[in-house]
C-alpha cells in the first residue's frame, strides 16, 4: 500500500517531521470519505437561500458607508444589543457586554471549549454531536464522556445522566441541529440545575433556536439559571447566512475576559459586512423568516407523510432544516443503508456519524433543491419495500 | 500635575480610557484609515447581488486560491500549487493561530524576533511552545542578525519566525540576512514562518526578498500573507497561507474544525483585490510615505530617536532622550492631549523606552497630533526623569 498525501503517517520531509502529532491525528481523522458522487441526488447539502432583501440591502449599504475596517473586537454594538435582547427574551439573559460575535457559530464553540477546557479535563457531551465538535475536544486534549440518550425518549437526556460525571463542562444542543429535537424546557431546566449544582459549566448550543417551527419551544423558563449558561448562536441555518460566517456566544461575566481574549487571539474580530447582514436579519427579516418556516413545514409534512406511509418512522423535528429517519432493523447498519442508497444515486447521512444515539437513523436536509426532495424521499421510502419485497 | 495610576498601564487600559474620551486621535491600532478601493467593494456587491454568498470550500474558493498562487509567483517568486499548497483563512490572525497549532507541541522552541507582535505569544503559549526571543536593535534598524539567531538554537528549536516588514519596529530583514537565515534554517532543520503581511509598504527604495523563494527553502517555509493591510481590507478578514502540501492538509483540517471556511463575500472581494489593478496599492504606499516623512521630521524636532523604518505602517520611537518613560508618556499623551499611542511594553517586556506610532491618520490629523504631543512634552520634559 502506498502512502497517500492526505492520510498517511508523517512524511520524512522537513515539514512532515515538524507537524504536531495532535494536528496530524486530526488530519487523519478528517480523511473520512464522503459518499457524494457526481449526478446523484444529494439530500445532505441545502441550496443557497435567496436572502431577504433587507439583508442584501444592509450588507451593501454597510459597504457603501465604508464598513470595511476592523469592528470593535467583540463585535458591532448594535448587533450584540439585538442578539442580547433575543437571548434575554428566550430566558438566557445577556447584555452587550456579555455577547461576543464570532466568525460562525463553530468559531464561537471552539473559543468557548478551548477557553473552558484544558488537557485532561473531562467534558460530558450529549449525543448526537457533530464530528468537528469531537475533533475540537480531542484537539484540546479533553476527555470526552458521551451521554447517549435513547431514541425512544426522542433523544432527550435524563438529568440523572450528569450525576457523578466528574465533568468540568457539560455540552449539549437544544434544539439539536442534528435530530431537530428541543429538550422540553422543564427537563432542560432540571438538567442545567443539576449541572450547576455540581459546579459544572453548561455550554448550550442554541445555533438552531431561530430555526424553530414554533418559537415558544425554545424558551427557557428560569432566567436566573439561564444567566449561568454559556450559549452558542448562529445565523447559518435559520437565516441562510452560512457562507457569511457569523455566529456568537454569550457567557457569564466571570468567563468573558478569557473567552474574549481568546477570540481576539484567534481572529481579532468578525467580518464587518457579515455583522451588518446579521443585524438586518435580526431586525428586518421576521416576515421572510415566517415564510421560510412555512416552506420548511410544508416540506417536513410532505416528507413525514410519505415516509410514514411507507412504514418508515421519523423523528418529528422542532426546527428546520434537519429530518431524521428511523431505519433500524432494515439493515445491519445505517452506513450500509447509506451506501446502498448512494449506489442508487441518493446521498444521505448515516446517523452514526453523530454518535451511538443516532445509529440506525438516516439524516437528510429539507433545504435541498425542491426538484431533488421528492424523488429523494421516494428512494428512501423504497428501502422499506426492499425489505418487505 | 497629572497622577499616573499606580498599576502599570497597558494597551487595553489605554484603549479603555480612549473610549471614554471624545475627539481622540488614534495612532494605536494597526487599522488603515483608508477605505477599501472602490473596485474591490464593487466586486463584493456584485457577489451579493448574484447570490454568490453560499458556503465555500474549506481551503477557499478555487478562484481565490488561483489568484493567490499567481500573486505569489508574480510578486514573491514563490511557486505554490493552488490545489494543494494554499489555504485561505479568516484573516492573517487566524492563519498565524492555526499554523502555530499545527506545528508546535509542548516543549518546542520558537525563535521570535523581539520586540514582537504578541498575538504570536498567545498562540505559541496555547500550543505549549517556548518562546525564545532574539533581540533586534535600533542601531541596526531592527534588522534580524543571523548570528543572534544561531546563538540561540538548541536541539528543541523547531520554528524560526520572520516578520518583515516588522510590526512594531517597521524594520525589514535585508536580502543578505534573509539568505544567511535560510542557510541557518537548512543547517539546523528549522521550519520558517515568514509573515509578509506588510510587504507592500516599503519606503525610500528599501527591498526585501521572500525566503520561500530561496533554494532549499520551499519545503520548510510557510508564507503568511493577506489582503488586510495591502488593500485596506482589515474588516473583511481574509488571510492566507502557502506552504508544503502536507502542512496545508493539516491546517485545512484545523480550519474545518474551527469555522469551516473564510466568509464567501470577502473571498470574492479578495479575488478582485489580487487580480485587479494594483495602482491603488502604490497610491496608498505614497500616502503612507508622506505621513511617515512628516512624523519622522516631527520626531527629530522632539528629540525622539528611531531605527530607520524601512517598511510597514508604524514608527517605533525611542523616548529615552525626553527623560520620560514611554509608558508614562503614552498615558500623558492620551490623558492630556487625546492622542492614543501604544507603549512599547505592549510588544515585549524590555521595551519601556519605546512607543509604536501608526501612520494611519490623514496628514492634517497627524499634524494636529504632533502639535499636541509637543505641548505635552514641553510641559513634562525633564520633570519625570
Amino acid at each position: 500500500m502506498t502512502t497517500s498525501g492526505g492520510g498517511g503517517s508523517r512524511a520524512d520531509t522537513p515539514m512532515g517531521r515538524a507537524l504536531a502529532a495532535r494536528a496530524v491525528a486530526l488530519r487523519q481523522a478528517r480523511g473520512r470519505t464522503a459518499l457524494a458522487t457526481a449526478g446523484a441526488i444529494d439530500l445532505t447539502q441545502p441550496e443557497v437561500a435567496v436572502l431577504p432583501q433587507p439583508v442584501v440591502q444592509a450588507a451593501k449599504d454597510a459597504l457603501d458607508r465604508g464598513m470595511t475596517h476592523y469592528t470593535t473586537r467583540p463585535g458591532v454594538v448594535e448587533l450584540r444589543q439585538a442578539i442580547a435582547e433575543r437571548s434575554t427574551a428566550d430566558g438566557f439573559p445577556a447584555t452587550v457586554a456579555s455577547t461576543v460575535v464570532t466568525n460562525g457559530g463553530s468559531e464561537g464553540l471552539y473559543v468557548v471549549l478551548q477557553g473552558l477546557l484544558g488537557p485532561g479535563d473531562t467534558v460530558a457531551v450529549v449525543e448526537p454531536v457533530a464530528p468537528n465538535v469531537i475533533d475540537m475536544l480531542t484537539f484540546i486534549g479533553a476527555t470526552v464522556n458521551r451521554i447517549s440518550p435513547s431514541a425512544e425518549d426522542r433523544f432527550v437526556p435524563q438529568p440523572e445522566a450528569i450525576a457523578d460525571s466528574g465533568a468540568a463542562v457539560l455540552l449539549l444542543a437544544s434544539p439539536s441541529p442534528i435530530t431537530g429535537v428541543t429538550i422540553p424546557p422543564e427537563t432542560l431546566e432540571r438538567f442545567v440545575a443539576a449541572a450547576v449544582e455540581q459546579g459544572v459549566t453548561v455550554v448550550l448550543d442554541r445555533s438552531s433556536a431561530a430555526a424553530a417551527y414554533d418559537a415558544a419551544v425554545v424558551r427557557f423558563p428560569n432566567p436566573e439559571l439561564g444567566a449561568q449558561v454559556v450559549t452558542i448562536g448562529s445565523f447559518s441555518d435559520a437565516y441562510g447566512l452560512s457562507g457569511w460566517r457569523v455566529g456568537y456566544f454569550t457567557a457569564p461575566a466571570e468567563r468573558l475576559g478569557k473567552l474574549g481574549g481568546l477570540k481576539q487571539a484567534m481572529s481579532i474580530c468578525t467580518t464587518a459586512v457579515s455583522q451588518y447582514a446579521a443585524l438586518a436579519a435580526l431586525q428586518e427579516a421576521d416576515a421572510w423568516l415566517a415564510e421560510r418556516r412555512a416552506e420548511f413545514a410544508r416540506r417536513r409534512d410532505l416528507a413525514v407523510s410519505r415516509l410514514e406511509a411507507a412504514g418508515l418512522p421519523v423523528v418529528t423535528p422542532d426546527v428546520f432544516p434537519t429530518l431524521l429517519i428511523d431505519v433500524r432493523g432494515l439493515a445491519a447498519s445505517d452506513v450500509e443503508l447509506a451506501e446502498r442508497l448512494a449506489a442508487d444515486g441518493t446521498v444521505v447521512q448515516p446517523g452514526s456519524v453523530y454518535g451511538q444515539a443516532t445509529a440506525g437513523f438516516l439524516r437528510i436536509n429539507l433545504g435541498v433543491p425542491t426538484d431533488d426532495l421528492e424523488p429523494g424521499i421516494e428512494r428512501i421510502a423504497r428501502l422499506r419495500n426492499g425489505v418487505e419485497g | 500635575m497629572t497622577q499616573t495610576p499606580k498599576k502599570a498601564i497597558d494597551i487595553f487600559d489605554l484603549q479603555e480610557l480612549a473610549r471614554s474620551k471624545k475627539s481622540v486621535i488614534s495612532m494605536g491600532l494597526g487599522d488603515p484609515d483608508l477605505d477599501t478601493p472602490a473596485h474591490i467593494v464593487a466586486a463584493a456587491k456584485a457577489a451579493i447581488d448574484d447570490g454568490r454568498t453560499g458556503p465555500a470550500p474549506t481551503r477557499g474558493l478555487p478562484e481565490l486560491r488561483e489568484a493567490i498562487s499567481r500573486k505569489l509567483a508574480r510578486d514573491n517568486g514563490i511557486i505554490a500549487d493552488p490545489e494543494t499548497e494554499v489555504l485561505v483563512t479568516t484573516g492573517g490572525q487566524e492563519a498565524l493561530f492555526l499554523l502555530v497549532q499545527a506545528l508546535i507541541e509542548p516543549g518546542d522552541e520558537v525563535l521570535v524576533p523581539d520586540p514582537r507582535y504578541t498575538s504570536y505569544d498567545a498562540a505559541i503559549k496555547l500550543a505549549g511552545g517556548q518562546i525564545v526571543l532574539v533581540p533586534t536593535d535600533e542601531e541596526h534598524d531592527f534588522d534580524l542578525d543571523p548570528d543572534e539567531v544561531e546563538k540561540r538554537i538548541t536541539p528543541k528549536s523547531k520554528v524560526l519566525l520572520l516578520i518583515s516588514p516588522n510590526n512594531p519596529t517597521a524594520g525589514i530583514i535585508s536580502p543578505e540576512n534573509t539568505r544567511r537565515l535560510a542557510e541557518i534554517a537548512i543547517k539546523y532543520d528549522l521550519i520558517v514562518i515568514s509573515d509578509e503581511i506588510y510587504e507592500k509598504f516599503l519606503y525610500d527604495g528599501a527591498q526585501q526578498i521572500s525566503i520561500a523563494s530561496l533554494p532549499g527553502m520551499r519545503e520548510r517555509t510557510i508564507t503568511l500573507n493577506g489582503v488586510s493591510k495591502a488593500y485596506a481590507m482589515t474588516g473583511w478578514r481574509i488571510g492566507y497561507l502557502a506552504g508544503p502540501a502536507e502542512f496545508i492538509d493539516t491546517v485545512a483540517a484545523l480550519k474545518e474544525m474551527v469555522n469551516m471556511h473564510a466568509p464567501t463575500v470577502s473571498q470574492w472581494a479578495a479575488v478582485a483585490a489580487l487580480n485587479g489593478p494594483q495602482d491603488c496599492v502604490e497610491q496608498m504606499r505614497q500616502t503612507y510615505a508622506e505621513r511617515r516623512r512628516l512624523l519622522l521630521d516631527a520626531l527629530d524636532e522632539m528629540g525622539f530617536t528611531y531605527g530607520t523604518p524601512h517598511g510597514a505602517l508604524y514608527i517605533w520611537a525611542n523616548t529615552a532622550s525626553t527623560g520620560i518613560e514611554a509608558t508614562r508618556l503614552s498615558y500623558l499623551f492620551l490623558d492630556e492631549a487625546d492622542v492614543l499611542i501604544f507603549p512599547g511594553t505592549g510588544f515585549g517586556e524590555r521595551w519601556g523606552n519605546y512607543m509604536r506610532m501608526t501612520l494611519l491618520q490623514p496628514k492634517e490629523v497627524l499634524e494636529e497630533a504632533i502639535g499636541r504631543m509637543k505641548d505635552v512634552l514641553a510641559r513634562h520634559r525633564g520633570t519625570a526623569g
